[in-house]
């Protein structure tokens, strides 16, 4: 985002990595899934990079209001200098307190879960998955993560 | 599975379950929940978390299914399928 912000670009999403697709060797794999796609559909996206810290998401959960609002202060103000209109994120961790939880200390934006990107991506066309035979008769079942789904009715 | 969107059993992340020690009770809660997931016979587990994940592939890893069944993100199955 830094770098962008130096060449007067703007990036249209801001890709939230969080904690699990930064620091985790499996979701690491996650987060270059992700980029790819949104690479390959011509995405403008940024990431903060090292400036992005932790939701305070754990901290608010576990009853440490304090901690979680210095969190989120701190990032929210990261996140309005640098004008962040829409967020996208691979956790629903993230999502639902970026989206729930920030805009009464201030930040407002539109956020939105990877799998919500990818089939607005899909449903405009950028994304073609037509005659892809990886996983044709594959049973596939689908766990629903509780912040998407019942926090959130993404289903 | 059985259980889904509004009805979907927890993996076990959400309740700090894969921090700290387990509750009372016998079972795991993601070993409960990848039961309901081998129910289904299915070749791949889907989820959107990252957490979730986790979970599940250490439910998998519990009935020594690792190499039948795999656990994948929506983000990845889409670059799979899309070959990037």
């Amino acid at each position: 985002m830094a770098e962008m912000m130096a060449k007067g670009e703007t990036a249209d999403v801001l890709f939230w990595v969080g904690c699990a697709g930064s620091f985790d060797d499996r979701a690491k794999k996650i987060t270059k899934a992700l980029v790819k796609i949104l690479n390959h559909c011509n995405v403008k996206f940024a990431v903060l990079g090292t400036e992005e810290s932790c939701t305070g998401d754990p901290a608010k959960r576990a009853g440490n209001e304090f901690t979680f609002q210095m969190q989120a202060m701190m990032n929210i103000q990261v996140l309005n200098g640098y004008e962040v209109k829409k967020i996208v994120t691979a956790c629903p961790h993230c999502f639902n307190t970026l989206k729930n939880e920030y805009p009464e200390l201030g930040g407002n934006y539109e956020v939105v879960h990877h799998t919500q990107l990818i089939q607005d991506l899909i449903n405009t066309g950028k994304l073609a998955l037509e005659g892809s035979q990886t996983y044709k008769g594959k049973k596939i079942t689908f766990h629903d993560p509780c912040y998407l789904g019942r926090a959130n009715d993404v289903y | 599975m059985k259980r889904c969107k509004t009805k979907g059993l927890c993996c076990g992340a959400g309740g700090a379950q894969m921090f700290k020690e387990a509750e009372k009770g016998n079972k795991e809660i993601n070993v409960e929940r990848t039961e309901d997931a081998l129910e289904t016979d299915a070749e791949i587990i889907a989820t959107g978390c990252p957490f979730c994940n986790t979970m599940m592939t250490d439910g998998v890893k519990n009935f020594n299914k690792e190499d039948e069944i795999k656990v994948l993100d929506v983000a990845e199955l889409i670059a799979n399928a899309a070959e990037l």
